[in-house]
């Protein structure tokens, strides 16, 4: 088991190396530079002496290598559109507040999509089942924004219940994770209502059913058990996914998260902070992977096996 | 039956001359009772009898026939400004209502569905043919080939997809489709390169390729005749769930302002301009989203009823 | 066992995520909440409330607060909240607010501030020294301040900036903690009105470092207002600074400031009262708000022209009639109305109307010069075929193909330069090509000269001296147009002090900037104001930098 869980994380961090080195070298492709999207008059020397400061002026290899001896040290680097913030502490900063509204949305989205796809499973073909259906094509077919933009006005002008944006008391959370939970729900519902028909279908349900055991246990103790290591998959994956926040709900809703820092990051030419950021989504999202890939060793004994073999 | 009645059927005599020998039909003995119904007819009829996979191709076909057509005998320009008719909303004149230009909707968000759908369709199938030979020459040759290939898959498929997509169009400057569909696709073959070669790898350990292979059936043979129509049909229904994807990928990235430019426009760029007018103007992002809405449905319920049709296991 | 497990863990996730939510949400100030202070509205005797404070928008995160690094207009804003200059402009004039008054010398070249007593908020006395810190840390190269050209008039501030001369010959200095002297290379009669000059804690600066002005622990204000608290990216908390030396003319006690990147929220948010004031463009809110009792509205002028930019260096458009015949073949009305819903005014000319050349309005005394070239133009098209013929490029518009950058890549963007491009080929029977990118690339593509037509847009200061001198630098600024008369007028005119020689020289420059078509005006921004009725006392004069004086809410 250790072995396992060892080699594991060697081969994640050759990956995280990999993916940092690509990303160097893409994100110094990006044509243009910061300082000429921040101010429209600049003179040739300020521009020089700009570069010069943030060694933008050497090539490329040069930057690469002290690039990687600051990262061993633990340092991101520091903004270049924002003078003075070290990109660890904006990090540190956004990705909390990213995170709960994710987090609170995929739990939402989980439970609940997970229960209504057992009652659509349980009730295939009638009213719940459709119903369910429907509501769960809706959530993946609805743009965010349009939904976002409907809501925020809805709640806070027409019937002022929230507040319009901003970020801080536990009033600014309710819409958007409202927005943010409709999309796994509606994904988890329809993935979860599958997963519970095929092992419905499986002849061990029969033979527990002929047996005579109780549908309440055969629901929670047979179909629910294996119904759900599917999904714990699914969600490992979502879990990296919530740190970099969703754009288009940071921009409506005012919020000081991630995702629209990454954007807004990437439009600026802040070289070092889309990089930084670039590794720590990738390595949350390589992290997270590894987690689950040994949460599922742990549970599923045939995939530790065949590991092994 | 009790002692008795064996006893009284045994005493009957049974007489020779009372049966006659009609003789042996060896031939019908190997015919089969009805036709023969090879595997992709019987798909073919499976999905046919799913009602609602058939609703969403002709809904599909429909679409696809108004994004040719429409534009090219609509009376209204697809760019030109009409600045007298400004944010009109649907109307006999333009069934969609107008844009901030004053241009007709109506044919503005079929010309956009021609984007849309193209890069849907295309984006599916260039991660399709990629992943495929990808997949195949890895389960094809195996040992330390497959090995290498699968480590770069993976190291590929570490990064999240969104950022790839995003730092992709801004480096190449994605205006033009072809840039657009390299931006979006460049790591998106992962997934399919992993299915293909796990099919494959799946198909080759299976029964009756090995009794193929005892039967002495050339490797060429096992491979075109078993191993591509059974990977076919995962990968199709592996494509069509993708489609839809690939239309919300290009409205996500209008909406960021790296999507398609003038003047070519999609759906996306149509939804994504309408959002600030949409309190007082709503049609003007109901109709294209409506369509995007709709395409992605058809698609998944195609797909939905492809697999139904195409895997008898999961036969309900 | 394993079911335990996996219990223990979803236990974990949630008690961690639940840890996480408290801490973050305290994290933030808890002025957060619009209404907590909401103590006892009652109302003084001369019918102004007991609680005055103020909710406004602020439109992009400072880039941050320190004079020697700041790269936007937002942070210069927030400056004169902060921070108290030399000088402000209040009603249109320059007053004195740092100093008290000042001398200059007869050859316009010595300034001599004598400072008014004032102190920073931890007591300490702003002294000359001050601001003497400020423009060595702004000329220091190591900070790469990106507005060194705002300065080039200092004796010596160019030179030490590009590291050929060493600050201590800063054309700065303090005979005493109470006086100021400047010494200029060259005489600069729009000064005062043009250039800020901020002052900057030597010992802070020091201490802080690379952090200086990232956070509000990290700054020392000594302006109308300090900064109580900066949450990135959400908002800004001004509190009134009793300590100031004009403290009795500011009422608001606190200023809010709300970041808020999506129109649709921040209409709402002045919808419901979550703001006391914004600008408003879209014309159905516009209705709205105006069909409201409670909201009133005024028109701000931006003093910005948006225009187009050519490339005098470009093939087809180093010829003058080719960029006359674009010039003169838009249709401002159209534009103007479309783009901006009608707030904005078509522009014949780059000076907008705010400007002032000392008492002297410079548009009501100079004729917007391409209504006279429209005059004697019939036909824009057959101008361009003139041109091309001139180029050698044969006499068929239909055959001529141009590019029209644009520097933004939202949908909106796309259907403004749209417009322009069916503006131009109606008019002049060619094609135009659209070419979008991001700021950042547009800016960098403009400057290093990668473009033939640009949409662009230039602000003005006090005197036109700003925005005309954007084309007198070497390059012949963004459009390339090099033009030694122009050169010269614009500087003989930044030096006479005389008003009406000063009006004519700018009026001849910008004559030629428009005539010979380095650029083609189309509109002069400006912004349309709706403010709940309680606000009383905001400004409408643009430039004028007086922070929140005079403003007082009455009957919220």
């Amino acid at each position: 088991m250790a072995k396992f869980i060892l080699k594991r994380i060697l081969y994640m961090l050759v990956v995280l190396f990999c993916v940092i080195t690509l990303t160097f070298f893409l994100v110094h492709s990006i044509p243009g530079d910061p300082i000429t999207s921040m101010v429209q008059d600049l003179p040739i020397e300020t521009r020089d002496l700009y570069l010069q400061k943030y060694g933008f002026d050497q090539p490329l290899i040069v930057q690469y290598v002290k690039f990687i001896q600051q990262l061993l040290t633990g340092d991101l680097g520091q903004s270049l559109r924002y003078p003075g913030r070290q990109v660890v502490d904006i990090v540190a900063n956004y990705a909390p507040v990213s995170g709960i509204i994710g987090g609170i949305a995929l739990a939402i989205g989980f439970a609940v999509g997970i229960l209504l796809g057992i009652i659509a499973a349980l009730n295939r073909n009638r009213w719940p089942d459709r119903l369910v259906m429907v509501l769960a094509l809706l959530g993946t077919t609805i743009p965010t924004f349009v939904f976002a933009a409907v809501l925020q006005y809805v709640f806070t002008v027409t019937v002022p219940l929230f507040p319009t944006t901003g970020w801080g008391t536990w009033g600014h959370l309710v819409l958007p994770v409202a927005c943010m939970c409709v999309g796994p729900l509606a994904s988890y519902a329809r993935y979860m209502r599958s997963s519970v028909l095929d092992i419905t279908n499986q002849d061990f349900i029969l033979t527990a059913e002929a047996k005579g055991v109780s549908s309440f246990r055969i629901v929670s103790r047979h179909i629910f058990r294996n119904s759900f290591l599917p999904c714990i998959t699914m969600i490992c994956t979502s879990i990296a996914g919530i740190f970099s926040g969703s754009f288009i709900i940071e921009s409506i809703f005012a919020i000081p998260g991630l995702g629209k820092y990454f954007i807004s990051a990437i439009n600026d030419r802040d070289y070092s902070v889309v990089l930084g950021l670039n590794i720590i989504f990738t390595g949350t999202y390589i992290l997270s992977i590894l987690v689950c890939d040994i949460l599922l060793a742990i549970i599923d004994p045939r995939i530790r096996i065949a590991e092994e073999n | 039956m009790n002692e008795n009645a064996v006893n009284s059927i045994q005493e009957q005599a049974l007489d020779p001359k009372d049966f006659q020998i009609q003789g042996a039909d060896t031939a019908s003995a190997e015919l089969f009772a009805r036709k023969p119904v090879t595997y992709w007819r019987d798909a073919w009829r499976r999905f046919f009898k799913n009602k609602l996979a058939v609703v969403a191709l002709c809904l599909l076909i429909v679409i696809t026939l108004c994004t040719i057509f429409v534009p090219i005998f609509s009376s209204h320009s697809i760019s030109a400004h009409d600045l007298l008719n400004r944010k009109q909303w649907p109307s006999a004149q333009h069934w969609f209502g107008t844009d901030d230009l004053g241009r007709d909707l109506f044919v503005r968000v079929w010309a956009g569905g021609r984007v849309s759908i193209i890069i849907g369709v295309l984006g599916a199938a260039i991660v399709a043919v990629v992943g495929c030979i990808y997949g195949g020459i890895a389960a094809y040759f195996g040992g330390k080939v497959d090995m290498l290939m699968m480590r770069i898959v993976e190291i590929l498929s570490s990064v999240p997809n969104l950022l790839v997509v995003i730092m992709m169009s801004v480096v190449l400057e994605s205006s033009s489709i072809p840039t657009l569909l390299f931006a979006m696709t460049v790591t998106g073959w992962c997934p399919i390169a992993r299915l293909v070669r796990s099919q494959m790898l799946q198909i080759s350990r299976s029964e009756y390729v090995m009794a193929a292979r005892l039967m002495g059936v050339s490797p060429l043979k096992i491979v075109v005749r078993h191993m591509i129509p059974n990977t076919f049909s995962v990968i199709i229904v592996a494509v069509t769930f993708r489609i839809p994807g690939f239309i919300f990928g290009e409205a996500f990235l209008s909406y960021v302002g790296l999507g398609v430019q003038p003047p070519n426009t999609s759906w996306g760029a149509l939804s994504s301009a309408a959002q600030s007018s949409l309190l007082y103007y709503p049609y003007m992002m109901f109709f294209p989203a409506l369509l995007i809405a709709l395409t992605m449905l058809s698609f998944t319920l195609m797909g939905d009823g492809l697999r139904d049709a195409l895997d008898p296991k999961l036969r309900r | 066992m394993k079911r335990k497990l996996s219990l223990l863990l979803a236990l974990m996730m949630m008690v961690t995520l639940f840890a996480g939510c408290n801490k973050a949400l305290q994290n933030p100030d808890e002025n957060m909440n619009n209404n907590n202070d909401n103590k006892e509205q009652g109302q003084t005797s001369d019918g102004k409330d007991t609680n005055q404070y103020l909710n406004v928008y602020l439109s992009a995160e400072p880039s941050v607060l320190d004079v020697a690094r700041f790269v936007g207009v937002v942070d210069r804003n927030m400056f004169f909240n902060v921070l108290e200059p030399l000088t402000r402009i209040e009603n249109g004039e320059v007053v004195g607010a740092g100093a008290e008054s000042w001398d200059i010398s007869d050859d316009g070249l010595t300034y001599t501030f004598h400072l008014r007593e004032n102190y920073w908020t931890d007591g300490q006395k702003v002294t000359a020294q001050d601001y003497i810190t400020a423009l060595q840390r702004q000329c220091d190269p190591n900070n790469a301040f990106p507005h060194v050209s705002d300065y080039n008039t200092i004796e010596n501030f160019v030179a030490i900036s590009s590291g050929e001369a060493d600050v201590s010959t800063l054309g700065a200095s303090a005979p005493d903690e109470n006086t100021l002297v400047l010494k200029l290379n060259a005489p600069n009669v729009a000064l005062l009105s043009s250039t800020d000059f901020f002052p900057d804690r030597a010992d802070i600066a020091e201490k802080y470092g690379d952090t200086l002005g990232t956070e509000a622990s990290n700054m020392m204000c000594c302006g109308p207002y300090t900064l109580e608290s900066w949450t990135h990216n959400s908002q800004l908390v001004l509190t009134k600074n009793d300590k100031y030396w004009d403290a009795d003319s500011f009422d608001i006690q606190k200023v809010t400031m709300l970041i808020i990147p999506d129109s649709n929220a921040q209409l709402a948010s002045l919808e419901n009262g979550s703001l006391d004031y914004l600008g408003v463009s879209t014309p159905e809110y516009v209705e709205k708000f105006q069909a409201r009792d409670d909201m009133d509205e005024m028109m701000l002028s931006s003093a910005r022209t948006s225009m187009v930019i050519f490339n005098c260096e470009d093939s087809v458009f180093s010829n003058e009639k080719v960029r006359q015949a674009f010039s003169l073949a838009l249709d401002r009305d159209a534009l103007a109305e479309v783009i901006t819903n009608g707030t904005a005014t078509p522009a014949y000319s780059l000076v907008p109307p705010d400007c002032q050349v000392g008492n002297l309005n410079f548009r009501e005394n100079v004729e917007e010069p391409l209504t006279a070239l429209a005059k004697e133009v019939d036909d824009p098209k057959a101008l361009l075929i003139e041109g091309m013929q001139e180029l050698g490029l044969g006499d068929d518009p239909s055959k001529l193909t141009v590019k029209f950058a644009w520097g933004a890549t939202t949908a909106q963007a796309r259907t403004y330069s749209e417009l322009y491009q069916q503006l131009w080929q109606e008019a002049l029977g060619c094609t135009v090509e659209l070419e979008f990118n991001d700021s950042a690339t547009h800016q960098s593509n403009v400057n290093a000269g990668n473009f033939q037509m640009a949409s662009m847009s230039w602000g003005a200061n006090y005197e036109p001296q700003f925005q005309l001198s954007r084309w007198s630098t070497e390059v012949g600024g963004q459009s390339r147009w090099k033009n030694a008369d122009y050169v010269s007028l614009v500087t003989e005119a930044s030096q006479t002090s005389d008003e009406q020689k000063r009006l004519e020289l700018y009026g001849q420059a910008e004559e030629l900037l428009i005539r010979e078509a380095a650029i083609a005006p189309v509109y002069f921004m400006a912004s349309r104001r709706f403010y709940y009725s309680y606000v009383n006392g905001l400004n409408a004069n643009t430039f004028d930098t007086t922070s929140f004086k005079g403003v007082y809410t009455s009957g919220r």
